[in-house]
Protein backbone atom coordinates (compact mmCIF):
# COMPACT_ATOMS: atom_id res chain seq x y z
CA UNK A 1 0.00 0.00 0.00
CA UNK A 2 2.72 2.39 0.77
CA UNK A 3 6.06 3.04 -1.26
CA UNK A 4 8.66 0.71 -0.52
CA UNK A 5 11.46 2.77 -2.21
CA UNK A 6 10.49 5.20 0.43
CA UNK A 7 11.49 6.06 3.92
CA UNK A 8 8.31 5.98 6.17
CA UNK A 9 8.70 9.84 7.27
CA UNK A 10 9.29 9.96 3.01
CA UNK A 11 6.18 7.95 2.25
CA UNK A 12 3.97 10.41 4.83
CA UNK A 13 5.64 13.33 3.59
CA UNK A 14 4.65 12.13 -0.35
CA UNK A 15 0.87 10.99 0.50
CA UNK A 16 0.18 14.37 2.34
CA UNK A 17 1.74 16.57 -0.33
CA UNK A 18 -0.41 14.81 -2.77
CA UNK A 19 -3.62 15.52 -0.52
CA UNK A 20 -2.45 18.94 -0.02
CA UNK A 21 -2.07 18.62 3.79
CA UNK A 22 1.44 19.30 4.42
CA UNK A 23 2.77 18.77 7.99
CA UNK A 24 6.54 19.34 9.59
CA UNK A 25 8.82 16.65 9.87
CA UNK A 26 8.28 17.08 13.69
CA UNK A 27 4.78 16.64 13.41
CA UNK A 28 5.18 13.23 11.59
CA UNK A 29 7.76 12.14 14.16
CA UNK A 30 5.40 12.73 16.60
CA UNK A 31 2.63 10.76 14.46
CA UNK A 32 4.95 7.87 14.06
CA UNK A 33 5.92 7.88 18.04
CA UNK A 34 2.35 7.87 18.52
CA UNK A 35 1.62 4.66 16.26
CA UNK A 36 4.89 3.38 18.38
CA UNK A 37 6.94 2.84 15.38
CA UNK A 38 10.61 2.20 16.64
CA UNK A 39 12.73 5.52 15.73
CA UNK A 40 15.47 3.27 14.02
CA UNK A 41 12.87 2.11 11.26
CA UNK A 42 12.20 6.34 10.12
CA UNK A 43 14.39 6.45 8.05
CA UNK A 44 14.52 3.52 6.59
CA UNK A 45 13.41 1.78 3.28
CA UNK A 46 9.95 0.72 3.72
CA UNK A 47 11.00 -2.28 2.00
CA UNK A 48 13.10 -3.84 4.81
CA UNK A 49 9.79 -3.11 7.25
CA UNK A 50 7.45 -5.90 8.33
CA UNK A 51 3.62 -5.54 7.60
CA UNK A 52 3.08 -4.50 10.99
CA UNK A 53 5.55 -1.68 10.99
CA UNK A 54 4.14 -0.70 7.35
CA UNK A 55 0.22 -0.99 9.41
CA UNK A 56 1.55 1.58 11.94
CA UNK A 57 2.86 3.94 9.19
CA UNK A 58 -0.10 3.85 7.49
CA UNK A 59 -2.11 4.99 10.63
CA UNK A 60 0.47 7.54 11.21
CA UNK A 61 -0.63 8.91 7.98
CA UNK A 62 -3.95 8.40 8.89
CA UNK A 63 -3.53 10.20 11.56
CA UNK A 64 -1.82 12.91 10.19
CA UNK A 65 -4.50 13.54 7.11
CA UNK A 66 -6.84 14.17 10.42
CA UNK A 67 -9.09 11.08 8.85
CA UNK A 68 -12.52 10.90 10.79
CA UNK A 69 -12.67 7.35 10.25
CA UNK A 70 -9.81 4.49 10.19
CA UNK A 71 -10.73 1.68 7.89
CA UNK A 72 -8.56 -0.87 8.95
CA UNK A 73 -9.15 -4.45 6.47
CA UNK A 74 -7.96 -7.17 7.97
CA UNK A 75 -4.80 -5.32 9.68
CA UNK A 76 -3.35 -8.51 11.59
CA UNK A 77 -3.48 -10.87 8.90
CA UNK A 78 0.34 -12.14 8.09
CA UNK A 79 1.29 -11.03 11.39
CA UNK A 80 3.05 -13.13 14.25
CA UNK A 81 1.18 -13.08 17.52
CA UNK A 82 3.04 -10.14 19.46
CA UNK A 83 2.57 -7.82 16.55
CA UNK A 84 -0.77 -8.77 16.80
CA UNK A 85 -0.84 -7.83 20.02
CA UNK A 86 1.03 -4.82 19.80
CA UNK A 87 -1.11 -3.76 17.07
CA UNK A 88 -5.12 -3.99 18.89
CA UNK A 89 -3.36 -2.10 21.66
CA UNK A 90 -2.47 0.54 19.30
CA UNK A 91 -6.23 0.77 17.90
CA UNK A 92 -7.28 0.44 21.59
CA UNK A 93 -5.50 3.88 22.51
CA UNK A 94 -6.00 5.14 19.44
CA UNK A 95 -9.95 4.62 20.47
CA UNK A 96 -9.59 5.97 23.65
CA UNK A 97 -8.03 9.10 21.85
CA UNK A 98 -11.15 9.95 20.45
CA UNK A 99 -10.50 8.03 16.95
CA UNK A 100 -13.17 6.15 15.24
CA UNK A 101 -12.03 2.57 13.75
CA UNK A 102 -14.24 0.54 11.79
CA UNK A 103 -11.88 -2.87 11.55
CA UNK A 104 -12.68 -5.71 9.85
CA UNK A 105 -11.19 -8.76 11.09
CA UNK A 106 -11.71 -12.87 11.10
CA UNK A 107 -9.39 -12.47 14.58
CA UNK A 108 -12.56 -12.79 16.51
CA UNK A 109 -10.85 -12.57 20.02
CA UNK A 110 -8.73 -10.12 19.52
CA UNK A 111 -11.84 -8.20 18.12
CA UNK A 112 -13.76 -8.59 21.12
CA UNK A 113 -10.75 -6.87 23.04
CA UNK A 114 -10.81 -3.69 21.08
CA UNK A 115 -14.11 -3.27 19.85
CA UNK A 116 -17.06 -1.32 21.33
CA UNK A 117 -19.09 -2.88 18.81
CA UNK A 118 -19.07 -5.81 16.74
CA UNK A 119 -21.06 -6.78 13.76
CA UNK A 120 -21.32 -10.04 12.34
CA UNK A 121 -21.00 -10.49 8.62
CA UNK A 122 -22.54 -13.33 6.49
CA UNK A 123 -22.90 -13.15 3.15
CA UNK A 124 -22.91 -9.44 3.13
CA UNK A 125 -25.27 -9.24 5.49
CA UNK A 126 -25.21 -8.41 9.62
CA UNK A 127 -26.00 -11.36 11.16
CA UNK A 128 -25.36 -10.45 14.87
CA UNK A 129 -24.76 -7.45 16.96
CA UNK A 130 -22.18 -7.20 20.28
CA UNK A 131 -21.71 -4.20 22.12
CA UNK A 132 -19.37 -3.94 24.94
CA UNK A 133 -20.49 -3.55 28.25
CA UNK A 134 -19.59 -0.46 30.28
CA UNK A 135 -17.07 -2.06 31.80
CA UNK A 136 -14.81 -4.83 30.35
CA UNK A 137 -14.65 -6.19 26.48
CA UNK A 138 -17.21 -8.47 24.57
CA UNK A 139 -18.01 -11.67 25.40
CA UNK A 140 -15.53 -13.52 23.30
CA UNK A 141 -17.23 -16.84 24.04
CA UNK A 142 -20.77 -15.50 22.59
CA UNK A 143 -19.22 -13.84 19.26
CA UNK A 144 -17.21 -17.40 18.82
CA UNK A 145 -20.19 -19.26 19.31
CA UNK A 146 -22.21 -17.22 16.79
CA UNK A 147 -19.59 -17.45 14.19
CA UNK A 148 -18.17 -21.26 14.66
CA UNK A 149 -21.89 -22.00 14.68
CA UNK A 150 -22.94 -19.73 11.62
CA UNK A 151 -20.23 -21.45 9.80
CA UNK A 152 -21.10 -24.85 10.54
CA UNK A 153 -24.96 -24.21 9.64
CA UNK B 1 -3.19 20.37 -9.60
CA UNK B 2 0.44 21.15 -11.32
CA UNK B 3 2.15 20.67 -8.12
CA UNK B 4 0.90 17.07 -7.48
CA UNK B 5 1.68 16.07 -11.04
CA UNK B 6 5.47 17.61 -10.34
CA UNK B 7 5.17 15.85 -7.07
CA UNK B 8 4.65 12.73 -8.39
CA UNK B 9 7.19 13.03 -11.22
CA UNK B 10 9.48 14.20 -8.88
CA UNK B 11 8.84 10.80 -6.52
CA UNK B 12 9.22 8.81 -9.55
CA UNK B 13 12.61 10.34 -9.89
CA UNK B 14 13.71 9.49 -6.76
CA UNK B 15 12.45 5.57 -8.04
CA UNK B 16 15.07 5.92 -10.49
CA UNK B 17 17.27 7.42 -8.56
CA UNK B 18 17.48 4.59 -5.78
CA UNK B 19 16.80 1.77 -8.59
CA UNK B 20 20.29 0.29 -9.55
CA UNK B 21 18.33 -1.04 -12.72
CA UNK B 22 16.93 2.66 -13.33
CA UNK B 23 20.44 4.20 -12.64
CA UNK B 24 22.48 2.10 -15.02
CA UNK B 25 19.94 2.27 -17.33
CA UNK B 26 20.22 6.22 -17.22
CA UNK B 27 24.11 6.45 -17.17
CA UNK B 28 24.36 3.94 -20.08
CA UNK B 29 22.20 6.07 -22.10
CA UNK B 30 23.45 9.32 -21.17
CA UNK B 31 27.15 7.67 -22.42
CA UNK B 32 25.63 6.47 -25.49
CA UNK B 33 23.71 9.54 -26.53
CA UNK B 34 26.95 11.57 -25.81
CA UNK B 35 29.66 9.04 -27.29
CA UNK B 36 27.17 9.04 -30.57
CA UNK B 37 27.27 12.67 -30.54
CA UNK B 38 31.29 12.87 -29.89
CA UNK B 39 31.53 10.09 -32.78
CA UNK B 40 29.52 11.74 -35.37
CA UNK B 41 30.61 14.97 -34.39
CA UNK B 42 34.78 13.53 -34.54
CA UNK B 43 33.45 11.29 -37.96
CA UNK B 44 32.18 14.99 -39.58
CA UNK B 45 35.31 16.84 -38.73
CA UNK B 46 37.44 14.06 -40.10
CA UNK B 47 35.63 13.39 -43.12
CA UNK B 48 35.69 16.85 -43.98
CA UNK B 49 39.53 17.83 -43.10
CA UNK B 50 39.99 14.34 -45.04
CA UNK B 51 38.13 15.53 -48.00
CA UNK B 52 39.74 19.29 -47.70
CA UNK B 53 42.51 17.86 -47.44
CA UNK B 54 43.36 15.29 -50.27
CA UNK B 55 40.99 17.84 -52.69
CA UNK B 56 43.89 20.49 -51.89
CA UNK B 57 46.08 18.00 -52.53
CA UNK B 58 44.45 16.84 -55.43
CA UNK B 59 44.10 20.40 -56.75
CA UNK B 60 47.58 21.14 -56.01
CA UNK B 61 48.95 18.61 -57.45
CA UNK B 62 46.37 19.16 -60.74
CA UNK B 63 47.44 22.32 -60.72
CA UNK B 64 51.43 21.59 -60.55
CA UNK B 65 51.68 19.35 -63.49
CA UNK B 66 53.61 20.30 -66.41
CA UNK B 67 52.40 21.06 -69.64
CA UNK B 68 50.45 17.91 -70.92
CA UNK B 69 48.30 16.63 -73.52
CA UNK B 70 44.73 17.62 -72.41
CA UNK B 71 42.83 14.13 -72.50
CA UNK B 72 44.86 12.84 -70.14
CA UNK B 73 43.70 15.42 -67.48
CA UNK B 74 39.69 14.66 -68.15
CA UNK B 75 40.75 11.69 -65.52
CA UNK B 76 40.31 14.08 -62.90
CA UNK B 77 37.59 14.04 -60.30
CA UNK B 78 36.64 15.61 -56.91
CA UNK B 79 36.34 13.89 -53.83
CA UNK B 80 32.67 14.18 -52.63
CA UNK B 81 31.08 12.83 -50.02
CA UNK B 82 28.78 12.28 -47.06
CA UNK B 83 19.51 7.53 -33.11
CA UNK B 84 17.11 7.73 -30.26
CA UNK B 85 16.62 6.03 -27.12
CA UNK B 86 13.46 4.40 -27.13
CA UNK B 87 14.33 1.12 -25.39
CA UNK B 88 15.68 3.11 -22.40
CA UNK B 89 12.60 4.42 -21.72
CA UNK B 90 10.92 1.32 -22.26
CA UNK B 91 13.51 0.10 -19.46
CA UNK B 92 13.06 2.86 -17.57
CA UNK B 93 9.07 3.02 -17.37
CA UNK B 94 7.90 -0.37 -18.43
CA UNK B 95 6.60 -0.45 -14.70
CA UNK B 96 5.26 3.48 -14.21
CA UNK B 97 1.42 2.24 -13.47
CA UNK B 98 1.90 -1.22 -13.36
CA UNK B 99 4.31 -1.38 -10.76
CA UNK B 100 1.53 0.76 -9.06
CA UNK B 101 -1.07 -1.32 -9.58
CA UNK B 102 1.07 -4.44 -8.15
CA UNK B 103 2.02 -2.64 -4.85
CA UNK B 104 -1.36 -1.97 -4.49
CA UNK B 105 -0.50 1.71 -4.10
CA UNK B 106 -2.77 2.57 -7.39
CA UNK B 107 -5.69 2.30 -5.22
CA UNK B 108 -4.36 3.89 -2.34
CA UNK B 109 -3.46 6.86 -4.27
CA UNK B 110 -6.77 7.32 -5.88
CA UNK B 111 -8.11 6.79 -2.24
CA UNK B 112 -5.64 10.06 -1.10
CA UNK B 113 -7.72 11.78 -3.99
CA UNK B 114 -5.41 11.87 -6.58
CA UNK B 115 -6.62 10.99 -9.85
CA UNK B 116 -5.53 8.61 -12.26
CA UNK B 117 -5.24 11.03 -15.11
CA UNK B 118 -2.88 13.31 -12.69
CA UNK B 119 -1.19 10.64 -11.73
CA UNK B 120 -0.69 9.64 -15.87
CA UNK B 121 0.36 13.30 -16.02
CA UNK B 122 3.27 13.06 -13.31
CA UNK B 123 4.63 9.93 -14.74
CA UNK B 124 4.46 11.56 -18.25
CA UNK B 125 6.37 14.68 -16.79
CA UNK B 126 8.90 11.96 -15.27
CA UNK B 127 9.58 10.15 -18.31
CA UNK B 128 9.82 13.65 -20.59
CA UNK B 129 12.64 14.23 -18.71
CA UNK B 130 14.21 11.01 -18.46
CA UNK B 131 14.14 11.39 -22.63
CA UNK B 132 15.07 15.02 -22.40
CA UNK B 133 18.46 13.93 -20.48
CA UNK B 134 19.03 11.64 -23.11
CA UNK B 135 18.74 14.22 -25.72
CA UNK B 136 20.42 16.51 -23.77
CA UNK B 137 24.05 15.32 -25.38
CA UNK B 138 22.54 15.63 -28.80
CA UNK B 139 20.71 18.88 -28.19
CA UNK B 140 24.12 20.34 -27.19
CA UNK B 141 25.58 19.31 -29.77
CA UNK B 142 23.02 20.43 -32.24
CA UNK B 143 23.19 24.05 -30.75
CA UNK B 144 26.77 24.07 -30.67
CA UNK B 145 26.54 23.56 -34.68
CA UNK B 146 24.51 27.24 -34.42
CA UNK B 147 27.70 28.64 -33.11
CA UNK B 148 29.47 27.01 -35.77
CA UNK B 149 27.38 28.96 -38.46
CA UNK B 150 24.67 26.40 -39.21
CA UNK B 151 20.71 27.83 -39.42
CA UNK B 152 19.04 28.23 -36.09
CA UNK B 153 15.98 27.11 -37.79
CA UNK B 154 16.64 23.94 -39.35
CA UNK B 155 18.55 23.15 -35.87
CA UNK B 156 15.52 24.14 -33.68
CA UNK B 157 13.17 22.30 -35.90
CA UNK B 158 15.76 19.32 -35.34
CA UNK B 159 15.38 19.67 -31.52
CA UNK B 160 12.16 20.39 -31.72
CA UNK B 161 11.29 16.76 -33.64
CA UNK B 162 13.65 14.83 -31.53
CA UNK B 163 11.23 16.43 -28.09
CA UNK B 164 8.53 15.26 -30.27
CA UNK B 165 9.84 11.58 -31.33
CA UNK B 166 11.07 11.63 -27.12
CA UNK B 167 6.99 12.27 -26.43
CA UNK B 168 5.68 9.90 -28.78
CA UNK B 169 7.75 6.92 -26.96
CA UNK B 170 6.77 8.54 -23.15
CA UNK B 171 3.17 7.82 -24.18
CA UNK B 172 3.33 5.22 -26.00
CA UNK B 173 5.61 3.59 -22.60
CA UNK B 174 2.48 5.03 -20.47
CA UNK B 175 -0.07 3.95 -22.86
CA UNK B 176 0.93 0.10 -22.61
CA UNK B 177 1.88 0.18 -18.54
CA UNK B 178 -2.04 1.67 -17.80
CA UNK B 179 -3.27 -1.21 -19.79
CA UNK B 180 -0.96 -3.96 -18.52
CA UNK B 181 -2.36 -5.97 -15.99
CA UNK B 182 1.21 -6.49 -14.53
CA UNK B 183 5.05 -5.45 -15.00
CA UNK B 184 5.98 -8.58 -16.97
CA UNK B 185 3.12 -7.77 -19.45
CA UNK B 186 3.83 -4.72 -20.21
CA UNK B 187 7.25 -4.91 -20.70
CA UNK B 188 6.81 -7.41 -22.99
CA UNK B 189 4.44 -5.65 -24.92
CA UNK B 190 6.41 -2.52 -25.33
CA UNK B 191 9.26 -4.86 -26.62
CA UNK B 192 6.68 -5.80 -29.35
CA UNK B 193 5.94 -2.38 -30.21
CA UNK B 194 9.55 -1.30 -30.56
CA UNK B 195 10.25 -4.53 -32.39
CA UNK B 196 7.36 -3.01 -34.79
CA UNK B 197 7.49 -0.12 -35.16
CA UNK B 198 11.69 0.51 -35.45
CA UNK B 199 12.43 -2.96 -36.95
CA UNK B 200 9.12 -4.86 -38.62
CA UNK B 201 7.37 -1.59 -40.33
CA UNK B 202 10.68 -0.01 -41.46
CA UNK B 203 11.37 -2.99 -43.14
CA UNK B 204 7.85 -3.50 -44.69
CA UNK B 205 8.61 0.16 -45.90
CA UNK B 206 11.29 -0.63 -48.04
CA UNK B 207 10.59 -3.53 -49.45
CA UNK B 208 6.67 -2.66 -50.16
CA UNK B 209 8.55 -0.15 -51.95
CA UNK B 210 10.72 -1.77 -54.23
CA UNK B 211 7.72 -4.05 -55.19
CA UNK B 212 5.89 -0.88 -55.95
CA UNK B 213 8.55 0.61 -57.98
CA UNK B 214 10.70 -2.42 -59.11
CA UNK B 215 14.27 -1.03 -60.39
CA UNK B 216 16.03 -3.01 -62.69
CA UNK B 217 19.60 -5.51 -61.15
CA UNK B 218 23.10 -3.63 -61.31
CA UNK B 219 23.88 -5.97 -63.83
CA UNK B 220 20.71 -5.86 -65.99
CA UNK B 221 21.73 -1.81 -65.96
CA UNK B 222 25.41 -2.50 -66.25
CA UNK B 223 25.23 -4.96 -69.58
CA UNK B 224 22.28 -2.11 -71.21
CA UNK B 225 24.76 1.09 -70.78
CA UNK B 226 27.23 -0.75 -71.98
CA UNK B 227 25.15 -2.54 -75.06
CA UNK B 228 24.57 1.63 -75.65
CA UNK B 229 28.16 2.22 -75.18
CA UNK B 230 28.95 -0.27 -77.78
CA UNK B 231 27.10 1.18 -80.29
CA UNK B 232 28.52 4.53 -79.53
CA UNK B 233 32.16 3.64 -80.39
CA UNK B 234 35.36 4.39 -78.40
CA UNK B 235 36.40 8.02 -78.06
CA UNK B 236 39.99 7.37 -77.79
CA UNK B 237 39.61 6.25 -81.41
CA UNK B 238 39.02 8.77 -84.05
CA UNK B 239 39.23 5.77 -86.58
CA UNK B 240 36.45 3.91 -84.76
CA UNK B 241 33.68 2.55 -87.93
CA UNK B 242 31.15 4.25 -85.44
CA UNK B 243 32.45 7.91 -86.39
CA UNK B 244 32.01 8.00 -89.60
CA UNK B 245 29.08 9.37 -90.56
CA UNK B 246 30.53 12.10 -87.96
CA UNK B 247 33.65 12.27 -90.25
CA UNK B 248 31.54 12.16 -93.29
CA UNK B 249 29.58 15.32 -92.32
CA UNK B 250 32.51 17.18 -90.57
CA UNK B 251 34.65 16.85 -94.04
CA UNK B 252 31.53 18.29 -96.03
CA UNK B 253 30.75 21.02 -92.86
CA UNK B 254 34.40 22.41 -93.90
CA UNK B 255 34.28 21.49 -97.54
CA UNK B 256 37.30 19.21 -97.19
CA UNK B 257 37.99 16.04 -98.17
CA UNK B 258 40.39 14.85 -95.49
CA UNK B 259 40.76 14.82 -91.26
CA UNK B 260 44.11 16.04 -91.92
CA UNK B 261 42.77 19.28 -94.19
CA UNK B 262 40.21 19.87 -91.30
CA UNK B 263 40.75 23.68 -89.58
CA UNK B 264 40.70 21.57 -86.44
CA UNK B 265 42.53 18.09 -84.55
CA UNK B 266 39.89 15.99 -85.43
CA UNK B 267 40.78 13.48 -82.92
CA UNK B 268 39.88 16.47 -80.32
CA UNK B 269 36.54 16.92 -81.87
CA UNK B 270 36.09 13.04 -81.65
CA UNK B 271 36.38 13.30 -78.09
CA UNK B 272 34.16 16.34 -77.30
CA UNK B 273 31.30 14.56 -79.27
CA UNK B 274 31.79 10.80 -77.61
CA UNK B 275 31.88 12.72 -74.26
CA UNK B 276 28.94 14.39 -74.86
CA UNK B 277 27.04 11.33 -76.49
CA UNK B 278 28.58 9.26 -73.49
CA UNK B 279 27.44 11.55 -71.07
CA UNK B 280 23.89 11.69 -72.46
CA UNK B 281 23.76 8.17 -71.90
CA UNK B 282 25.15 7.93 -68.48
CA UNK B 283 22.80 10.23 -67.59
CA UNK B 284 19.83 9.20 -69.33
CA UNK B 285 20.46 5.55 -66.97
CA UNK B 286 21.27 8.32 -64.10
CA UNK B 287 18.45 9.60 -64.33
CA UNK B 288 15.74 6.97 -64.84
CA UNK B 289 17.37 5.35 -61.74
CA UNK B 290 17.37 8.40 -59.49
CA UNK B 291 13.67 8.75 -60.49
CA UNK B 292 13.24 4.54 -59.10
CA UNK B 293 15.14 5.97 -55.79
CA UNK B 294 13.02 8.67 -55.25
CA UNK B 295 9.61 7.15 -56.03
CA UNK B 296 10.90 3.87 -54.00
CA UNK B 297 11.93 6.83 -51.26
CA UNK B 298 8.44 8.80 -51.53
CA UNK B 299 6.76 5.44 -50.92
CA UNK B 300 8.97 4.40 -48.13
CA UNK B 301 8.39 8.12 -46.33
CA UNK B 302 4.30 7.16 -46.09
CA UNK B 303 5.43 4.32 -43.65
CA UNK B 304 5.95 7.54 -41.60
CA UNK B 305 2.20 7.70 -40.86
CA UNK B 306 2.81 4.71 -39.28
CA UNK B 307 6.64 4.33 -37.48
CA UNK B 308 7.62 7.15 -36.02
CA UNK B 309 10.77 5.97 -36.56
CA UNK B 310 10.91 6.82 -39.85
CA UNK B 311 9.29 10.13 -39.47
CA UNK B 312 12.24 10.79 -37.70
CA UNK B 313 14.36 9.90 -39.89
CA UNK B 314 12.89 11.71 -42.29
CA UNK B 315 12.49 14.52 -40.63
CA UNK B 316 16.11 14.87 -39.43
CA UNK B 317 17.74 14.07 -42.97
CA UNK B 318 15.36 16.72 -44.16
CA UNK B 319 16.28 19.21 -42.07
CA UNK B 320 20.25 17.83 -42.31
CA UNK B 321 20.17 18.20 -46.19
CA UNK B 322 21.02 15.01 -46.13
CA UNK B 323 17.79 13.40 -47.75
CA UNK B 324 17.76 11.64 -51.41
CA UNK B 325 16.37 14.52 -52.93
CA UNK B 326 19.59 16.48 -51.99
CA UNK B 327 22.13 13.38 -52.93
CA UNK B 328 20.41 13.59 -56.23
CA UNK B 329 20.92 17.10 -56.97
CA UNK B 330 24.79 16.98 -55.62
CA UNK B 331 25.56 14.06 -58.37
CA UNK B 332 23.99 16.17 -60.86
CA UNK B 333 26.29 19.44 -59.75
CA UNK B 334 28.69 17.85 -59.77
CA UNK B 335 28.67 15.64 -63.30
CA UNK B 336 27.68 19.04 -64.80
CA UNK B 337 31.24 20.61 -63.42
CA UNK B 338 32.97 17.38 -64.10
CA UNK B 339 31.23 17.48 -68.00
CA UNK B 340 31.73 21.04 -68.41
CA UNK B 341 35.62 21.02 -67.05
CA UNK B 342 36.06 17.63 -69.51
CA UNK B 343 34.45 19.21 -72.29
CA UNK B 344 36.80 22.23 -71.99
CA UNK B 345 39.66 19.89 -72.00
CA UNK B 346 38.65 18.45 -75.27
CA UNK B 347 38.02 21.70 -76.40
CA UNK B 348 41.62 22.47 -75.96
CA UNK B 349 42.56 19.18 -77.56
CA UNK B 350 40.34 20.39 -80.56
CA UNK B 351 41.43 23.58 -81.29
CA UNK B 352 44.68 23.87 -79.27
CA UNK B 353 46.71 21.32 -81.34
CA UNK B 354 46.97 20.47 -84.80
CA UNK B 355 45.80 16.75 -85.98
CA UNK B 356 49.99 16.53 -87.20
CA UNK B 357 51.02 17.34 -83.94
CA UNK B 358 48.46 14.79 -82.24
CA UNK B 359 49.45 11.80 -83.84
CA UNK B 360 53.26 12.09 -83.68
CA UNK B 361 53.17 12.77 -79.94
CA UNK B 362 55.65 9.42 -79.51
CA UNK B 363 57.92 9.77 -81.82
CA UNK B 364 60.37 11.95 -79.66
CA UNK B 365 60.83 14.29 -76.97
CA UNK B 366 60.19 17.06 -79.05
CA UNK B 367 57.16 15.85 -80.67
CA UNK B 368 55.40 14.99 -77.37
CA UNK B 369 56.31 18.96 -75.93
CA UNK B 370 54.72 20.04 -79.13
CA UNK B 371 51.60 17.80 -78.54
CA UNK B 372 50.78 19.61 -74.94
CA UNK B 373 48.82 22.76 -73.92
CA UNK B 374 50.09 25.13 -71.57
CA UNK B 375 49.26 24.42 -67.81
CA UNK B 376 47.85 27.77 -67.05
CA UNK B 377 44.55 25.90 -68.48
CA UNK B 378 43.98 23.82 -65.56
CA UNK B 379 45.02 25.82 -63.30
CA UNK B 380 41.77 27.77 -63.37
CA UNK B 381 40.27 25.34 -62.34
CA UNK B 382 37.85 26.32 -59.60
CA UNK B 383 36.82 23.96 -56.42
CA UNK B 384 33.35 22.65 -56.67
CA UNK B 385 31.22 24.66 -53.69
CA UNK B 386 28.18 22.12 -52.97
CA UNK B 387 25.19 25.03 -51.90
CA UNK B 388 23.22 23.46 -49.08
CA UNK B 389 19.71 24.04 -49.34
CA UNK B 390 18.34 27.49 -47.88
CA UNK B 391 17.30 27.18 -44.41
CA UNK B 392 13.40 28.33 -45.12
CA UNK B 393 13.29 24.91 -48.14
CA UNK B 394 14.71 22.81 -45.62
CA UNK B 395 12.65 23.39 -42.82
CA UNK B 396 9.37 23.48 -45.32
CA UNK B 397 10.70 20.10 -46.78
CA UNK B 398 10.56 18.68 -43.70
CA UNK B 399 7.25 19.79 -42.65
CA UNK B 400 5.17 15.99 -43.57
CA UNK B 401 7.78 14.29 -41.68
CA UNK B 402 7.23 16.78 -38.54
CA UNK B 403 3.09 16.21 -38.82
CA UNK B 404 3.52 12.59 -38.75
CA UNK B 405 5.31 12.73 -35.52
CA UNK B 406 2.76 15.69 -34.29
CA UNK B 407 0.39 12.69 -35.54
CA UNK B 408 1.33 9.96 -34.00
CA UNK B 409 1.98 11.88 -30.17
CA UNK B 410 -1.59 13.27 -30.81
CA UNK B 411 -3.04 9.69 -31.48
CA UNK B 412 -0.63 8.00 -28.45
CA UNK B 413 -1.51 10.99 -26.32
CA UNK B 414 -5.49 10.56 -26.99
CA UNK B 415 -4.84 6.69 -26.48
CA UNK B 416 -3.35 7.20 -23.49
CA UNK B 417 -5.97 10.06 -22.17
CA UNK B 418 -8.93 7.24 -22.81
CA UNK B 419 -6.78 4.34 -21.13
CA UNK B 420 -6.33 7.09 -17.89
CA UNK B 421 -10.20 7.68 -17.53
CA UNK B 422 -10.66 4.22 -17.36
CA UNK B 423 -8.05 3.15 -14.72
Amino acid sequence: MLYGHLTAIENIQYFLSLSGKDKSETEIVAALQRVALQESAWRAALSGYSKGMRQKTAIALALLREAPILFLDEPTSGLEPVAIDEFNRLVSQLAAQGATILMVTHDVYGACHVANRIGLLRDGEIVGMFDAPEQGNIDSEAVHKAFTQGVVA
Amino acid sequence: MSSTVFTIARDEWRYWRRSSLAQTVLIIALLLAAASVWVTHAAISHTTEQRQHMQSESITAFEEQPDRHPHRMVHYGHYLFRAPPPLLLIVLGFGVMTREREAGTLDFLKVQGVSPLVLLAGKGVAMAGAGLLVLTPLIIGALLTVLNGAQVVPVLTFILSYLIYIVVWCALVLLISTLARSNSVSFSGLVAVWILLCLVVPRIASNTASVMVASPGKLETDFAVLKKLRQMGDGHNANDPAFKAFKDNLLAQYNVDSVEDLPINFRGVVAQKSEADLTEVLNEFAEQQMAQQLSQAVIARMFGWLSPMIAIQNASMKLAGTDLENYQRFMREAEAVRFEFVQSLNKLHAEGMSLEQDANKYKNAEARKAATVDAENWQMLEEFQFTPLPAGQRFSNSLTAVLQLLFAAGLVLGFTYIAGRRV
